[in-house]
């Protein structure tokens, strides 16, 4: 019987990590910025060498109920720091829209080591088929969402086919091809709008309340971008249960075995072609809602935020964050989003600044931040 | 043993197999059948071809010519995936498995066929896949446990870092989890040594009793093993089958000493 850790560890933890969070998020001086990041990256290397972190980590999976509450009410809490700054919200929205496609990627690319740089391209298709339905035919968010998500959940499924004759390199290849054609195809269209996107999204409409209007309430003005944030933090957290079911349950489990070893898990029954189908599906559907999210939050949609850049972006989001680790992915979109917003000035450096990212996390931490953790099965009694 | 239970029902025929790779016959017209409850050895040479005839069985390779019939079901041509359904299961030479997992999630991984929660419980019901996966991981401890207890209590260890021995252990279970009607061991006391291959013989044997209809196929290189548990032996030569029969026959069959020690034979 192993002794459970207490609480508390985990609670200062996840209090440190909230004030560090506000005061970075509030910062607006860049050198001010830069110096809080390198003081944080030392501080989280002391973390780990001093072996902290390992009592964290056990505090937080002995004690997983009460400590995702208070992340959570940490995490709503979060916005009504900054109702007096829209700019700040509208990145914590955009890193949560972000948020949703990675967890969706992660089951391809962590869960079953298919590196898909596709993923861009399922965005796109979530974020058209909704603000074109929106457009068009004057269809109701709630309702293009899910036909969004749908399209490409689709479109999953029609990638999917080619891959599975493939593996590793080939895979990444025939998901890059995938990018660029649905890119192309989306630029030369006329319906689509072609180079010059969609402009004049909608935004939704919940019970007669335009989730994006700003309201003022006794005195106090509540920027609209905070209701699409809280918004988004609803999806998010939708997205989150269920990547985390999916994760600790028979199919997470097949989608590490075939990452693992796919002749082996051929001998003991699992069907790659149903797995690698269904793993590519679930992660289109993912893409999809954050698309559409993404559409009707900046209002405006175009090629450009569909490109390989943007699935070649989410990629090292997962590497960052930890592959097959939700919690960690979520921690490397958060940066890779939050990080080069703080930096604006370094702007035209960014794609340098993830190369830099990612080389040196293969170099020193191929696990990623947070690697991944056996599951913890509910044992009738521990042996 | 089941050497007297001599109205058992094949379970597994093989008729004038053979497996040609390019001009190279690594496999040559071998019938071997097995019956239900027997243990078989497959024994001969390095490279006599009796893993290319367990990758046969299992759908890895396709046949070149030749059939396997598994009590009424041809296996020519069906997927690894549809031959592990019919209850034909094996272990690796080179102890295949999944080695980011951990102990608990690999011998889990080994009752995947059973029947299991779909996507509506996990999605909505999510008590009842930890229900199904708590009473499949008791039982899966226990299986392990009954090699070495320090593998069940350690369940959440990385099998990647597990010694050569424990990983043939944790393979070993697995393929038992998975409720095989014919299983396949290759090599299982390879890297073994005399103590612990002794415990391996005396598990085979727990099996047999346990699952009585169950056929083995057993591959080894350690002749106490062999003739310690198998009911009938086969013996393979550069791809043909020269002998079969009981260990004490083969042992003294000419041929036999002839594939082992080189040379001619005599008879």
């Amino acid at each position: 019987m192993k002794d459970k850790s207490s609480i508390l560890t985990g609670f200062i933890f996840a209090c440190a990590v909230f004030a560090a969070v506000i005061i970075f998020m509030a910062i607006d001086n860049m050198a001010f910025s830069l110096a809080l990041i390198l003081f944080y990256a030392l501080a989280s290397i002391l973390l780990v060498k001093t072996g902290f972190w390992k009592k964290v980590r056990n505090s937080i999976s002995d004690n997983p109920k009460k400590l995702c509450l208070l992340t959570a009410c940490f995490v709503l809490a979060t916005p009504l720091f900054f109702f007096n700054n829209p700019y700040v919200l509208h990145i914590l929205t955009l890193a949560c829209i972000y948020c949703v496609a990675t967890i969706g990627l992660n089951i391809q690319v962590g869960s079953t080591g298919m590196v898909n740089f596709a993923q861009g391209a399922f965005f796109g298709i979530g974020a058209y088929v909704s603000a074109l339905l929106g457009g068009h035919f004057g269809v109701s968010f709630w309702i293009s969402l899910p036909a969004g998500m749908l399209a490409a959940g689709f479109f999953g499924l029609l990638m999917g086919l080619p891959t599975l004759k493939t593996r590793e390199y080939h895979l990444s290849l025939v998901t890059i091809a995938f990018a660029y054609i649905s890119f192309l195809l989306v630029m030369n269209f006329d319906w689509t709008g072609g180079p010059d996107g969609i402009a004049d999204i909608s935004k939704p409409v919940l019970f007669g309340f335009k989730i994006g209007q700003t309201v003022t309430v006794g005195g106090v003005t509540i920027p609209g971008v905070a209701f699409y944030c809280y918004m988004v933090l609803a999806f998010l957290g939708i997205a989150l249960l269920v990547a985390h079911r999916l994760h600790n349950s028979w199919y997470g489990m097949a989608w590490n075995a075939i990452r693992d070893d796919e002749i082996s898990s051929r001998c003991y029954g699992l069907s790659l072609r149903k797995s690698k189908l269904e793993a590519f599906v679930f992660g289109s559907l993912f893409a999809g809602a954050a698309g559409a999210l993404y559409a009707h939050f900046i209002g405006f949609m175009s090629t450009e935020n569909m490109s390989f850049q943007i699935g070649l972006l989410m990629v090292c989001m997962v590497i960052l964050g930890g592959m097959d680790n939700i919690a960690g992915v979520l921690v490397g979109t958060l940066l890779l989003i939050v990080i080069p917003e703080k930096l604006r000035a370094f702007d035209d450096y960014r794609m340098l600044f993830y190369g830099l990212v990612l080389i040196s996390m293969l170099l020193f931490r191929p696990q990623g931040i947070i690697p991944s953790k056996p599951r913890f099965f509910d044992l009738k009694k521990r042996v | 043993m089941n050497t007297h239970n001599i109205a058992a029902k094949p379970l597994l025929q093989t008729t004038e197999l053979s497996m040609e790779f390019g001009g190279l016959k690594a496999l040559n017209s071998v019938d071997v059948t097995v019956s239900e409850g027997e243990v078989v050895g497959l024994i001969g040479p390095n490279g006599a071809g009796k893993t290319t005839f367990f990758n046969m069985l299992t759908g890895i390779y396709a046949p070149s010519a030749g059939a396997i019939n598994m009590s009424g079901i041809s296996l020519v041509g069906l997927s690894p995936t549809k031959i592990a359904n019919l209850g034909v299961i094996r272990t690796f030479q080179t102890c295949r498995l999944w080695d980011d997992m951990s102990i608990l999630e690999n011998l889990l991984m080994g009752t995947y066929m059973r029947k299991k929660p779909g996507l509506f419980q996990t999605l909505l019901q999510y008590q009842k896949v930890k229900d199904d996966f708590a009473e499949k991981a008791d039982e899966a401890l226990k299986v392990v446990g009954e090699f070495d207890t320090a593998l069940s209590s350690d369940y959440d260890r990385k099998v990647g870092e597990l010694s050569l021995v424990d990983r043939r252990r944790v393979e070993i279970s697995r393929a038992i989890l998975a409720r095989p009607r014919l299983l396949l061991l290759d090599e299982p006391a390879a890297g073994m040594d005399p103590s612990e291959t002794r415990q391996l013989m005396g598990d085979i044997k727990k099996l047999q009793s346990a699952f009585v209809k169950m056929g083995v196929v057993l591959i080894e290189h350690d002749m106490t093993v062999i003739s310690g548990v198998a009911d009938k032996v086969v013996i393979l030569n550069f791809g043909t089958k020269i002998a079969e029969g009981s260990f004490v026959d083969v042992k003294n069959n000419p041929e036999v000493i002839a594939a082992y020690l080189g040379g001619e034979a005599h008879a």
